[in-house]
């Protein structure tokens, strides 16, 4: 398999196969970060082409900078937070029958359960404001790090340790809220996270 | 007791080995860490694209031309160079026969063109055409604004973002020419345009 560095390399000069190669790479994370951006599907695809299209129209003055992936993953979620913007919707729930995964299927009631979690996480999603939402997924689904997140968003590494603390904090009360449960007394509250 | 950052390194798989047990056996007491748990189990679950996915996309890249240039970041506009140089021309003036400590005309004029608050940068183009010719300009208020619904009606987004997060267009000749129907007294030069809008 072709090193990617290769690809883009070939992709930034106007190789549309190159680029269908990293299409096919990157379809399933873009859409995923798309859907936990919008919450719909429809949405979510709209957004996620929009961004491979951007992708396309910018690799010429992708310097190399960050990850490929990095770069993609901003972009994705910046399509995302101008759609939000533009369209100004705000969706409370994800069909589940929309969404397709590639987890091995359990039984009835492991799916059963899966998708109640899966509902009440993009619930929750739906309830940060999409920037937060934004670094909360690049960090926790993406796994970039605060310094790419930084370098990405254009943001002080201080400025993304809080909105991401807050983000966490704020989606912790809202899940944990729609379980009926409420956080004891003894919890420890997470201060600064450890730099990874 | 709970600890949310040990779940997520849980999750992750950094927890150091002789932890995870003492974190496992807590999750299966304390709801409100499981439910923390499996909804980052369910954020890493891998989801599909729908099927078709790559020949739409790829269908929309053949018919998008990539941006050759890089965008010209920081471009002055118009208005704003005309004021920097008057005061660059008058601060190299007064620093003529000064004293060795005070700052030079150079380094103030650089000074000077430091990124300004965009509440004062007013929108603007630059368009470079196929024999090297440079033309830029700025848009007045209205101007702006009326581009601004058309971009938003065309739901068209921002081709980069600068370095101040405000968002930069690569603006096709066919675009430019429709956008200059769309906004009466609008005249882009039709070319490799950018458009610059601040705020």
């Amino acid at each position: 398999m072709m090193e990617e560095w290769t690809i883009v390399e070939h992709a930034k000069k106007g190789d549309a196969a190159a680029f269908e190669e990293l299409v096919n790479r990157y379809q399933n994370s873009v859409y995923r970060l798309a859907l936990r951006m919008c919450g719909n599907a429809h949405d979510a695809e709209e957004v996620a082409q929009e961004a491979f299209v951007a992708a396309w129209r910018g690799l010429p003055s992708f310097r190399g900078e960050s990850k490929f992936s990095s770069w993609l993953y901003q972009l994705t979620s910046n399509a995302a937070v101008d759609f939000l913007r533009r369209e100004k919707r705000h969706r409370n729930t994800t069909p589940v029958e929309e969404q397709t995964e590639l987890a091995a299927e359990g039984t009835p009631q492991q799916d059963a359960e899966a998708s109640e979690v899966r509902e009440n996480l993009q619930k929750a999603l739906l309830a940060l404001t999409p920037e937060h939402r934004q670094i909360f997924l690049l960090r926790q689904m993406e796994q970039l790090s605060y310094e790419e997140i930084g370098q990405l968003l254009r943001l002080e590494i201080g400025t993304v340790k809080s909105r991401l603390n807050r983000a966490k904090k704020q989606l912790r009360q809202i899940l944990l809220r729609q379980g009926n449960i409420f956080e004891s007394s003894s919890v420890k509250q997470s201060g600064e996270e450890g730099d990874r | 007791m709970c600890d949310f950052d040990r779940i997520e390194s849980l999750m992750e798989g950094t927890l150091p080995e002789e932890e995870r047990d003492e974190v496992r056996r807590h999750m299966e007491t304390c709801p409100d860490c499981r439910r923390w748990y499996e909804a980052l189990e369910e954020l890493h679950t891998e989801v599909a694209a729908p099927d078709g996915f790559t020949q739409r996309v790829m269908a929309e890249v053949r018919t998008t031309p990539q941006c050759k240039r890089k965008s010209p970041r920081r471009w002055m506009p118009v208005a704003v160079a005309a004021a920097c140089a008057v005061l660059v021309v008058g601060l190299g003036w007064w620093s003529e026969g000064r004293l060795a400590d005070t700052p030079s005309a150079a380094v103030m004029s650089r000074e000077i063109q430091e990124p300004y608050s965009s509440n004062d940068v007013p929108a603007s183009y630059r368009c470079q055409s196929a024999d090297g010719t440079v033309v830029s300009g700025d848009l007045t208020e209205e101007q702006t604004e009326a581009v601004r619904s058309w971009l938003a009606e065309q739901k068209r987004a921002a081709d980069e973002i600068d370095a101040e997060g405000f968002p930069l267009y690569a603006l096709t000749g066919e675009e430019t020419a429709v956008l200059n129907r769309a906004v009466p007294g609008l005249a882009l030069p039709e070319g490799d345009l950018w458009l610059y809008l601040p705020n």
